[in-house]
């Protein structure tokens, strides 16, 4: 008996209008688990490796897990993935909320959508049953206005959208998809990818709870989880602010970007911090199925600006991206643009850090107002920051520039501008600072999707300098005891970006890996929150029924890597790519860890080792033929040796 | 070795740390020299909690610098130093 999954993938050709199914048996579903390494698994086989991001050939998977729609907080994730159009490379990210569990639900594990629509179309997915439903009336509407159509002709107000919004229909490359409003696949521009192929959203609802092995281990665990929310630091915090408590830590730590990478330390961050939301605007709070941790604040006002609550609220990425990489210091002008990208579907991370851009060259006169049709887009300037998303959304006048993106607009700019870009393989920093914390230098550059702060825990947690509890390893700190099963038995300071950090930074990846091949949130689990590894390994036996062990799950997180590694080879992408931009190498300014800078060479050097621990060539990185075998990749042999 | 009178600092309490204090600004007083004194200035302010403060990191800077730079460069407590407590800054 099959538990946790379906045992169904559902396939749609937009060009055809022709809908079937694949099945697969248990190997397969134990070898690829789901979110992550489900959706390469396709896009490997079936985008042709010149394919443009925006060509009917280039394929959009909408992935949930084996674990997926079991009654396990911090397991609702689903990740949509593509060929990015902001990175030439492989474009994923992930998104909480009821989509997820709604597909499953709905009988089916994954979604490939195939082809292009010849006039906007929206997916209905309900019950095992397929429409390809017209979505002419749609176009050109919001993500929450989409939504609610959606759920008005289908008559169920429960039906879960997960769409786009004017920027995805207009291929800005860094549109998100969008689920119920506020419920974001942030990076990447998979909006984009939606827009390419006329689709304005997919839609679900099912009815039927799948089985599991083990329903007393879940009933117990989700138990025992709800009572240590308020124990947990950082579950308590995000319980009652949601994310946005990191702001003023990241500023009195000196790792808040500010001005775009200027500084890192902002002076207007009291004005725009959680406690200001909290006191200037109405804040409600909103949860993920199943999850009890209710990190999702939802926010709203009427004066000086109408923010709908349908849109949520921002978390740290988003009030860092309108406020200090902007160096504006208006909770209200921040919280709007919040609102306006959700409505937009505009992934926020990218469009903060681009209009930083814009206003870094504006100030250096490499941009002037003959670029931008008289009008002056300035640090602190938070109206010209708001103007600015309209533009973008709606890709009018400068706008049309800026919505290519940070680094693809710096090269049609030229005059020295792309030094301002800060991204990594054309996708924009999220809000940290890796002169603070080095272990984000690895993480920008060694992120197979462009630069991207998930893809490790981040390095504070294992500070031994950090002082207010203990790394020794006979009394270890809460934080280094939940990752000795991944074999850290010694901390690394934040400020190393040596062979330790290297090494530290591969374990952690692929536990972060596994995470998004379980679509598994990281608010929810160890190092820093509750769900220990232990845990995890028998969350998954209980649902699936399957033996598995820790080391199995591990595996899946190095396999999807190790897949995102030769989907990039395979679309052209090399190890130069893996870089980042030259003033991560000059000092930092501002805050208490003014001064310090990523050493080049020691940094490349830890590039070269985390090849090697990969099992890829140093060099290049390219996946040595041993290591797909080893990881039962070895249909993608043939491939890979044409890249050596 | 001692501080021969010992040094009167003031804390901040930054962050998430601020909901187990009933105030964000208080005084500690140490005769360790650095690191010792840190341990002392925490322990004395974390008797003052509220409630029991959970398990976490926490980034200790003195006068704006971090306290493990200070602590290299041999610094020397003085009255009126200011300690801040920052809580360790996770991803967003």
């Amino acid at each position: 008996m099959m538990f946790g999954y379906n045992g169904k993938i559902l396939h749609v050709d937009l060009t055809e209008g022709k809908t079937w199914i694949d099945e697969h048996d248990t190997v397969w579903y134990r070898t690829y688990m789901g979110g992550r390494n489900v959706a390469l698994y396709y896009l490997l086989k079936e985008v042709p490796a010149d394919a443009d991001p925006f060509a009917p050939e280039n394929v959009l998977v909408f992935a949930a897990s084996v674990i997926t729609g079991a009654p396990v907080p911090g397991t609702s994730r689903f990740t949509v993935a593509a060929k990015s159009p902001l990175t030439g490379s492989f474009g994923e990210s992930q998104a909480g909320g009821w989509w997820g569990p709604e597909l499953k639900w709905a009988g089916y594990d994954a979604v490939v959508i195939h082809g292009k629509a010849k006039k906007p179309v929206f997916l209905w997915i309900h019950d095992t049953q397929v429409e390809i439903r017209d979505a002419e009336v749609l176009w050109g509407k919001s993500t929450g206005e989409a939504t609610a159509a959606i759920r008005e002709e289908l008559g169920d107000p429960k039906i879960r959208v997960a769409g786009i919004g004017q920027a995805g229909e207009n291929l800005v490359r860094f549109a998100c998809v969008v689920d119920q409003g506020r419920h974001t696949a942030g990076r990447c521009g998979l909006g984009a990818v939606m827009g390419s192929k006329n689709l304005k959203a997919v839609a679900c609802r099912g009815n039927k709870r799948l089985p599991t092995a083990n329903p007393d281990y879940i009933k117990s665990f989700a138990k025992s989880f709800a009572e240590r929310v308020p124990k947990n630091a950082d579950t308590n915090q995000l319980h009652q602010f949601g994310t946005s408590n990191y702001f003023a830590n990241a500023n009195a730590g000196g790792a808040l970007p500010t001005r775009n990478w200027n500084q890192a330390q902002f002076e207007g961050a009291e004005k725009c911090s959680h406690e200001a939301i909290h006191a200037k605007l109405h804040v409600e709070h909103d949860r993920c199925f199943a999850c009890t941790v209710r990190c999702k604040q939802v926010i709203s006002a009427e004066k000086p600006y109408h923010i709908d609550p349908i849109y949520g609220g921002p978390e740290f990425e988003t009030m860092t991206s309108f406020s200090a990489i902007c160096g504006c210091d208006n909770v209200y002008a921040m919280c709007k643009a919040h609102e306006l990208c959700n409505a937009y579907g505009l992934d926020t991370i990218s469009t903060g850090a681009t209009i930083a851009w814009a206003m870094e060259c504006f100030s250096k006169g490499i941009l002037t107002e003959a670029d931008t049709e008289g009008s002056k887009i300035v640090f602190g300037d938070h109206e010209a920051m708001l103007k600015s998303i309209h533009m973008i959304a709606k890709r009018e006048g400068f706008g049309d520039l800026l919505a290519e993106g940070s680094a693809v607009a710096a090269k049609k700019v030229g005059r020295g501008a792309e030094q301002f870009s800060m991204s990594v393989k054309g996708q924009e920093f999220a809000m940290h600072e890796p002169r603070s914390k080095m272990g984000l230098a690895y993480h920008f550059a060694l992120s197979p999707t462009g630069a991207d702060h998930i893809q490790a825990e981040h390095d504070g947690a294992f500070d031994p300098n950090l002082t207010g509890y203990t790394h020794k390893a006979d009394t270890p700190s809460f934080f280094m005891e939940q990752v000795y099963p991944l074999g850290i038995l010694e901390p690394v300071p934040s400020l190393s970006a040596g062979a330790d950090k290297a090494r530290m930074f591969f374990l952690l990846q692929h536990h972060f890996s596994f995470m998004d091949v379980l679509n598994i949130c990281v608010f929810t689990t160890a190092p820093v929150r509750i769900t220990t590894f232990d845990e995890i390994t028998k969350i998954v036996k209980a649902v699936t029924g399957w033996n598995v062990t820790f080391w199995e799950i591990m595996k899946s997180g190095e396999r999807g890597m190790t897949m995102a590694r030769c989907f990039n080879l395979k679309h052209g992408l090399t190890a130069k790519d893996d870089c980042l931009p030259e003033r991560m190498f000059t000092p930092a300014k501002g805050g208490p860890q003014e001064g310090s800078y990523i050493p080049k060479e020691t940094f490349l050097d830890g590039i070269r080792l985390y090849y090697e621990m990969c099992g890829w060539n140093g060099n290049t990185g390219v996946p040595t033929d041993g290591k797909l075998v080893e990881l039962s990749l070895d249909w993608l042999r043939s491939e890979m040796r044409d890249k050596r | 070795m001692t501080i021969k009178g010992g040094v009167k600092v003031s804390v901040e309490i930054s962050g998430w740390l601020k909901s187990y204090f009933a105030e964000s600004s208080m005084c500690a007083v140490t005769a360790s020299p650095l690191p010792e004194a840190i341990e002392e200035v925490i322990d004395q302010i974390f008797q003052r909690a509220i409630s029991t403060v959970p398990q976490g990191g926490i980034m200790v800077t003195i006068n704006g610098s971090r306290a493990d730079k200070l602590i290299k460069n041999e610094y020397q407590l003085q009255d009126g130093d200011r300690f801040c407590l920052i809580p360790i800054v996770a991803g967003g």
